[in-house]
């Protein structure tokens, strides 16, 4: 074998309409080497791997294999080539067997169609690649997940894979089953594979790394040996510095402010430790950490949208029942979800009925000329860009889809706004226009939850800071505290924040 | 927009012209067809027999349309029309109790068909398809049972003239069906209730996420839908003045769910149209009335049905193909 990288990338570029979701990305990966690639949502990880595995042709650039030029024109090429990719929810059917699993599409031929007898041999030894012995008999589905990643492994080394995409492999995993995902890797490392490892748990990264690749905004940020960098490092090229437009915000609370949410003890699914939560009417807090580190979990668990364990949340005085989104509403606790088109848009109903639907209880009487008036106000109020107000939400874009959001809970009047990553993918001026309105809000005595990948947002729009870390709130910062060394720190390595 | 263009951009439009150019055609085409006759004090002819006879059909299609627009299906409402008409008639045979008593009885009975297959979709998450097939199992099976397996005849006065009867002219079934499509066409769109059924229908999370509760949506248009195949189902055996349990109501689902999607409410849920499942509905029925009023068999009358169903479901993907043009 050549001493050369088995897959090099130079220069990739790939537009796609209004966006440059790559500029110019090198990377090279070595046999018997594991590659992590790193960086926060839209940072160009699944376009960079969806070119790898031939899924899009670049727009410029080049892929050598072991030196020479490729181009994969669909991802059965890239697969010939020895490129294999598995992906965080693979295309396993739980229903079949382990056998039919390995040997989808491609089983050996016998006599009466299929021979069962080769294709069950051919199954145990490809396991045993992988140091698995199962019963290839059984349905996929009723091995842990754990297992069934290293069966697409199995699968993919059987296709004589050179080079493994490993899509966030552990991200349904537990610890336990997560720790062994790694040991199977760093297995066939040790064989002598390539490895390109996408994941979002820094101790992961770290444990299995060789080398850190850190993209940001389509660019690449630069290339970390594991050896001779921090976490803290690899964070802060993740989440950007030299960002610091300074603080916009005194971060300094004015006089005594009433006390409107108040959430104590509070535990539930996502989340490793009880966190509480308090927030002050005009106050905005904002909520940093790594993807993974548990911040949607939180806002869940808080607005009611998961059911929590223990803790009580209180909402200007008055207790929520727990899993009640209704009586959380009610109460004047609302959130805006991360995933806008999955959660939170009504992509069929017009903009009226997406901000009207929001306000009033069944039953209650409704009127098209009251909700149009309502939203009416609200596109103006947010400058809601559409033609018109019938015109279905699923066609807006995304910053308009988040401000249509916003304009469904302000017609509710709420007391708390949780913000989940309100401004991600949308363009830079929705953006301007996001952060002004939660301040405006802010001002008008409204107390907001604000959930950001970008520090420097939450420096500019929040008075607090609390700094999630691995499924734990970590530290909470204010005041003179409250700037990007602390907030990195906290993020990157879960340590309290710089103290007074 | 202009009343023009919103007219043009009704979800209602292919159903209602279907219905016109069938009852155009036969207009033209069979000889008094349209002609009406004062008789005793009421109005005979094809267009009333319409209105009458596809009673039954209208209120399925009516219950239907909600389950259809959250993104459900009932399969139950054929059975839920024999089993309330059946219990009715027992009733009827075997106690003494009140007319009204027992068609209240009744209508509960399909009301609690509706709510068993409402609650296996809301708090069991059973798919819409299978909790209803249990229930269109079990409903004829209860009907059948309580019946013993025949024919059961009954009197009951005020409920022949409810199916029967008339009122200034017009069959008395066919004014009920026509001011419930009115009344249940106001709760919906004069009440937050209808945006939520078709906020649940486009996404359910979302509606979840919005303090919707997406149950008691469900379970209310389940239920109402079950009540309405009920009443549907008292005026079928009314009519003949008996109750079979084997027959009341047959495949019926099917031609509602039908006249649903033809009318314009996408079995994906998300929308819902009132007028234009009543126009599915007659105009379905109106086939059917032309059919008897030709003499055709019904063998062939299933075939031009079928026909006539798809130039109607081409005519609406024509339709939204068009409007996605525009957009």
């Amino acid at each position: 074998m050549s001493s050369g990288p088995t897959l090099a990338l130079a220069g990739i570029t790939k537009r796609f309409p209004g966006v440059v979701a790559l500029d110019g990305i090198d990377l090279d990966l070595f046999p018997g080497e594991v590659h992590a690639l790193v960086g926060e949502n839209g940072a160009g990880k699944s376009t960079l791997i969806k070119i790898l595995t031939g899924v899009h042709a670049p727009d410029g650039g080049e892929i050598r294999l072991d030196g020479r030029p490729v181009r994969f024109a669909d991802p059965r090429e890239a697969q010939r080539a020895g490129i294999a990719a598995i992906h965080q929810e693979p295309t396993r059917i739980p229903e079949m067997s382990v056998a039919d699993n390995l040997f989808l599409a491609r089983e050996p031929g016998g006599t009466f169609g299929v021979d069962r007898s080769a294709m069950r041999a051919r199954s145990r030894a490809a396991l045993a690649r992988v140091g698995l012995d199962l019963d290839v008999d059984r349905a996929l589905g009723s091995f842990p997940p754990a297992v069934q990643q290293m069966v697409a492994i199995a699968r993919a080394l059987d296709l004589d894979a050179r080079a493994l995409v490993l899509d966030e492999p552990t991200a349904s995993l537990d610890r336990r089953e997560a720790e062994s995902l790694l040991a199977a890797v760093s297995d066939l490392r040790a064989r002598g594979l390539a490895i390109v490892f996408i994941g979002h748990r820094l101790e992961e990264i770290f444990a299995i790394a060789d080398r850190i690749t850190v993209l940001r905004n389509g660019r690449k940020v630069g290339t970390f040996q594991r050896e001779r960098t921090t976490r803290l490092a690899v964070v802060e090229a993740m989440l950007g510095r030299g960002l610091r437009e300074g603080r916009v915000r005194s971060g300094v609370a004015s006089g005594p402010a009433t006390r409107v949410l108040e959430a104590r003890s509070v535990q539930g699914p996502g989340l490793d430790a009880p966190f509480d939560l308090d927030l002050a009417a005009g106050e905005v807090l904002g909520l940093a950490g790594l993807l993974g580190s548990g911040r949607s979990e939180l806002l869940r668990l808080v607005s009611g949208a998961e059911r929590r364990r223990a803790g009580s949340v209180r909402v200007g005085g008055c207790n929520l029942p727990p899993g009640d989104v209704r009586a959380s509403v009610d109460a004047g606790l609302v959130l805006t979800p991360e995933e806008r088109k999955s959660e939170g848009i009504f992509p069929n109903l017009s903009v009226r009925e997406n901000i009207a639907v929001a306000r009033d209880r069944a039953f209650a009487p409704a009127s098209k000329v009251r909700q149009r008036a309502l939203a009416g106000e609200m596109a103006q109020r947010l400058s809601i860009a559409c033609a018109d107000l019938e015109q279905d939400a699923g066609a807006l874009s995304g910053g308009n889809q988040q401000k249509v959001l916003l304009a469904r809970w302000l017609a509710t009047r709420p007391k708390v706004l949780l913000l989940d990553e309100p401004t991600r993918g949308i363009d830079v001026g929705a953006k301007v226009e996001v952060q002004d309105l939660v301040r405006d809000l802010a001002a008008q005595g409204m107390a907001a939850v604000f959930v950001s990948s970008a520090l420097e947002e939450i420096l500019a729009v929040c008075d607090r800071a609390a700094a999630l870390h691995a499924r734990k709130v970590v530290a909470e910062l204010s005041g003179a505290a409250l700037d990007l060394d602390a907030l990195v720190r906290a993020i990157a390595e879960g340590e309290a924040g710089a103290g007074p | 927009m202009s009343p023009l263009g919103r007219l043009l951009r009704s979800r209602a439009l292919p159903a209602a012209a279907a219905l016109g150019l069938l009852l155009l055609a036969d207009a033209l085409f069979v000889p008094r067809f349209l002609e009406l006759q004062a008789r005793d004090g009421r109005l005979h002819g094809a267009l009333v027999d319409i209105l009458q006879r596809g009673a039954p059909l209208l209120l399925l299609a009516l219950g239907m349309t909600p389950v259809i627009g959250l993104g459900g299906v009932d399969l139950s409402v054929g059975a839920a029309m024999a089993f309330a008409s059946s219990l009715a008639a027992v009733l009827l045979t075997q106690t003494a109790l009140p007319e009204g008593a027992v068609a209240a009885l009744a209508l509960a009975s399909g009301l609690a068909v509706g709510l068993s297959s409402g609650g296996l979709v809301a708090f069991l998450r059973v798919q819409p398809i299978v909790a209803t097939l249990v229930l269109m199992t079990a409903g004829r099976g209860i009907a059948q049972l309580l019946s013993g397996g025949g024919i059961l005849a009954f009197e009951s006065p005020g409920l022949s003239s409810l199916a029967r009867g008339s009122f200034v002219g017009l069959p008395i079934a066919g004014l009920l069906v026509l001011s419930l499509y009115a009344a249940t066409a106001l709760l919906l769109r004069r009440t937050t209730l209808g945006l939520h059924v078709e906020a649940v229908g486009d996404n359910e999370r979302a509606a979840r996420l919005c303090g919707i509760r997406v149950g008691r949506v469900q379970l209310f248009a389940y239920g109402l839908c079950g009540a309405l195949a009920a009443l549907a189902g008292l005026l079928v055996a009314a009519d003949v003045g008996a109750a079979d349990a084997s027959h009341v109501g047959l495949y019926l689902e099917l031609d509602a769910i039908l006249a649903v999607v033809v009318g314009g409410t996408p079995l994906s849920g998300g929308r819902t149209s009132f007028a234009g499942s009543l126009c599915g509905a007659l105009a379905i029925q109106a086939l059917s009335t032309t059919f008897l009023f030709c003499g055709l068999a019904s063998e062939t009358a299933l075939c031009v049905k079928a026909a006539a169903v798809l130039l109607a479901v081409a005519l609406r993907s024509a339709a939204v193909r068009a409007a996605e043009v525009r957009a």
